[in-house]
């Protein structure tokens, strides 16, 4: 890996990223990323959620949630306006 | 006359049936109801103050039967004075007058043309609650000056989504946010630019 302090997860990064974690014993921040994303919001994989929301109406391109994604309930932890009409949300799962 | 689209949405923009469960099951939407555990005072506040200051409704046809067949009548439902009492006008190119329900009135043809009309009257806001087919014929003419959102701490995977692919590109001012007691986010929005302005 060109970049310094870079791993590879091969294969399936639900499994990867359950074993870093056990071992590491910190968190890890995804950063956009939106399919590894997809993939650990639908295994349950994701402890926090910050989603910053634009006061903008695009009418296209990829969401975070699209159809089909998994039925989840969320707790919302934070809410914070952050100028420019941003709003930070910070949630984490219903039952943790 | 000021609109004002007051929406229930989940985390990925849901807006279908946030009351009943059997309030609209197209599509074979199976989460109707969403909305209603996250009710609290401050949501209770928001609503009233929206829908009671003195300014008229504005409905779709479907969330106009809906409502009607719901709320009047209901002796301990705070709402039902207020709406029985506020002036509706019903968007459908389908239903006939005399409508059903008190101080009703059907604006007939292209329904964006006739909330066009009617904003240009005196008077206070028109809110419009539910009514996606409605509201979103209204955000492709640029008609709503005000969009309050209610963000429910939800991701359904499925359902009508408010703000639809396709639709019509829109620059929004964040004009105020609140939280209720149960995680949902209030968050009051108005075009950035002046009402019918291009915005792109």
């Amino acid at each position: 890996m060109k970049w310094n302090n870079s791993t590879l997860i091969k294969g399936e990064p639900c499994t990867a990223g359950g074993e870093t974690q056990a071992t590491a014993g910190r968190g890890h921040l995804l950063a956009g990323s939106i399919q590894v994303a997809r993939t650990l919001l639908e295994h349950d994989l994701v402890d926090e959620l910050r989603l910053m929301v634009s006061p903008l109406v695009l009418a296209r391109g990829k969401r975070l949630f699209e159809d089909g994604s998994k039925t989840t309930a969320m707790r919302l932890v934070e809410a914070k306006p952050v100028g420019g009409g941003i709003i930070i949300l910070t949630y984490r799962p219903a039952e943790k | 006359m000021r609109v004002v689209a007051v929406e229930h949405l989940t985390l990925d923009g849901v807006m279908q049936a946030p009351g009943r469960p059997d309030e609209d099951r197209r599509g074979g939407f199976q989460h109707g109801g969403w909305a209603q555990p996250d009710n609290d005072a401050v949501m209770g506040e928001v609503m009233a103050k929206g829908m009671a200051n003195g300014g008229a409704l504005l409905f779709g046809r479907r969330t106009y039967e809906d409502f009607a067949a719901v709320f009047p009548g209901q002796k301990d439902n705070p709402f039902t004075a207020v709406l029985d009492n506020s002036q509706k006008y019903v968007a459908s190119t389908t239903l006939k007058e005399p409508l059903p329900w008190v101080n009703s009135t059907l604006l007939k043809g292209d329904a964006a043309e006739a909330v066009a009309k009617l904003k240009e009257e005196p008077g206070k806001d028109l809110v419009v609650l539910g009514s996606g087919v409605l509201v979103h014929s209204l955000m492709r003419r640029n008609l709503v000056d005000e969009y309050l959102l209610m963000i429910h701490p939800l991701v359904l995977g499925s359902g009508r989504r408010l703000f639809v692919d396709g639709g019509a590109f829109s620059a929004l001012r964040l004009v105020d946010s609140k939280t209720t007691t149960t995680g949902v986010l209030i968050a009051t929005y108005q075009p950035a630019g002046p009402p019918g302005a291009k915005t792109t």
